[in-house]
């Protein structure tokens, strides 16, 4: 038997009375990590799908509604963009690399991106088995979406029109079939099923009419720039002189982190006053232990037991109560992670990971046990007036 | 050994007591008799350092309690005294071994099962050792308070009204049992009792 022990017997022995500060500490834990990770992952996420991208160049609308349909591939596209104008821009002694981006079908909810062989170079994105594209009709798969589609090579399937799974209408007669499969990049290409620019003209011609090459659009221009010069005089240059539209991918994404940010600072805002709140709860729970067990306090210092390891035995007690408390919080919180990972997944092809530990649960840890500890020194400082021989000549 | 000389303390609320020098030499007992309010407890209390002393000395085991320090003096009642309180407590989150097994805890972080084992053995709750003290008889508690004063093998066994709530029967028993464990252990017993039925059963008597 020692203090530690004693402590834990404490506090299980009658668990309703410390049940509301756990419950306000598991919240409180909860939601932190939770919003951390969340924003942390989210941001991480988008950073590594817009590094590529310096400019993205379609159909004049909301520029941040043209990044997130062409960069990260989660909206509609704002609209269409002719060829031959994209091709004019393309000449530019400032531009490195222009990628052009078609859309306009899916497959069971995942998004046919019409593009060429430089889309995959831009993110690193090699083959893992088969080859790429060399014709029309023939479909590279991104590794997430091979595994959802359950396509292996050789397989066809046909496509329908719009985004989203739940169109209709099919277009028959114009099979894709998978040549190809791409290794995991952690970037949008996962998500994607990947052909040339013809096959998503092919399957929008309607047989009787002839497409001349004037006809021909995209529904956008993923740019690269030549020297930081560009950023400065490209962007002007296509909003003003041409009838399309240019957008920053990193500004327009910073400003949606910012908006958000406000949001999950609310929230980590509202999480750091519940855990105030949760230390205030502990501190009036363990008084009123003290007070219930003043006796067996009293006896204990009729023991031997000084009024420092009488504090130990609280302090401990409350310790307890903050380690379970985050253990409780942080499992909770990783749960949430894990619902929300699952619902990304499933409804925007965007992956999370659980997340290992990071510094900032390791600092939440220490101000939760400092909370902790401050709430049950100061809840445990009336041990040192305890009046033992007061309280054990008293009638119980 | 016990020895007092000239001890006063006055309460807060002016309450003041002079108590009789006591000697008492290794191994005797002695029965303080006296009616409510003359300071039997009082006496306990100085005698076992949980008051603080007003005025004169107190001598246990050739210590003088007036000198230690709060510290000192908490250890040194952990190691000496056993102090059977007149109504019984326990750490009720721990079981009856439990408690035996905090009571050698402080203040020298001693285990001794064999020790528990015995005593328990001897006082006849050896199969309760693993019960709740919450569910122990009014009997098993009176036994397990005379445990708790006797497993750290004190040189001095105070008893504040050990037979208030007893019959005759286990009056006697108890005062018996008391006697015998202080004499297995050469410890002074010290008594403070109102009740006449004990006064036959002890040869020293000091009346306050």
């Amino acid at each position: 038997m020692n203090l530690v022990k004693l402590s834990f017997k404490n506090l299980v022995s009658k668990p309703l009375n410390a049940l509301l500060s756990l419950l306000l500490l598991v919240l409180s834990v909860a939601l932190v990590t939770f919003m951390l990770q969340l924003s942390e992952q989210v941001k991480g996420n988008l950073d590594k799908n817009i590094k590529p991208v310096d400019l993205v160049v379609g159909a004049k609308g909301s520029p941040l509604q043209l990044v997130l349909s062409s960069v990260l591939h989660i909206d509609a596209p704002t609209g269409n963009i002719k060829l031959i104008e994209a091709e004019k821009l393309k000449k530019s002694r400032l531009i490195k690399t222009a990628i052009p981006v078609s859309y306009g079908d899916n497959y069971k909810g995942v998004r046919i991106l019409g593009t060429d062989s430089t889309y995959f170079a831009m993110y690193h994105a090699n083959l893992k088995m088969g080859r790429f594209f060399s014709k029309s009709h023939e479909v590279v798969l991104g590794s997430t979406s091979a595994k959802k589609l359950k396509l292996k090579l050789g397989d066809t399937f046909l496509s329908s029109h719009g985004l989203a799974d739940q169109s209709l209408e099919e277009h028959h007669g114009h099979p894709f079939v998978v040549v190809g499969v791409l290794e995991t990049t952690g970037s949008v290409v996962d998500n994607l099923i990947v052909t040339n620019l013809e096959s998503i003209w092919d399957v929008h011609r309607h047989s009787e009419e002839e497409h001349t090459h004037e006809d021909l659009e995209i529904t956008s221009l993923l740019i690269q720039f030549r020297n930081p010069m560009a950023m400065v005089q490209l962007p002007r240059y296509i909003n003003d002189k041409t009838n399309m539209q240019a957008a920053l991918p990193s500004l327009e994404i910073n400003r949606l982190v910012r908006l958000l940010g406000v949001g999950v600072q609310t929230i980590q805002l509202i999480a750091i006053a519940i855990l105030l709140v949760s230390g205030l709860s502990i501190f009036i729970s363990l008084l009123k232990a003290i007070r219930e067990r003043r006796q067996e306090l009293a006896l204990l210092r009729t023991y031997g037991a000084t009024s420092g390891q009488l504090l130990w035995l609280v302090l401990l007690e409350g310790l307890f109560l903050g380690l379970i408390g985050f253990v409780l919080g942080w499992v909770f919180g990783r749960i949430g992670l894990w619902i929300i990972a699952t619902y990304a997944q499933d409804s925007y092809g965007y992956s999370l990971s659980l997340g290992l530990p990071t510094t900032w649960e390791a600092i939440l840890l220490a101000s939760t046990l400092a909370i902790t500890a401050l709430a049950s020194i100061l809840a445990s400082l009336s041990v040192f007036k305890l009046n033992v021989s007061k309280i054990l000549s008293a009638e119980k | 050994m016990i020895k007092t000389s000239k001890l006063q303390f006055s309460y807060t609320t002016g309450t003041e007591f002079h108590f009789p020098d006591i000697t008492l030499p290794e191994g005797e007992h002695l029965l303080i008799l006296g009616a409510s309010g003359v300071g039997k407890t009082t006496l306990l209390h100085l005698l076992s350092g949980l008051l603080p002393v007003g005025a004169g000395n107190i001598t246990i085991d050739a210590t003088e309690l007036p000198s230690l320090s709060r510290k000192q003096l908490d250890a040194f009642r952990g190691r000496k005294m056993g102090i059977i309180f007149q109504n019984d407590y326990f750490i009720s989150s721990l079981s009856v071994s439990e408690n035996l097994a905090l009571r050698l805890y402080f203040p020298d972080k001693k285990k001794d099962n064999k020790r528990i084992r015995e005593l328990a053995a001897r006082l006849g709750i050896l199969d309760q050792l693993d019960k709740k003290v919450t569910a122990l008889s009014e009997g098993q508690r009176q036994r397990l308070s005379i445990a708790l004063a006797l497993i750290n093998k004190p040189k001095v066994i105070f008893a504040d009204e050990p037979t208030a709530s007893l019959d005759d029967e286990n009056c006697e028993k108890v005062i018996e049992l008391l006697k015998e464990e202080a004499s297995l252990s050469k410890a002074n017993l010290l008594i403070i009792t109102h009740d006449q039925r004990v006064k036959t059963m002890f040869k020293n008597h000091l009346q306050l």
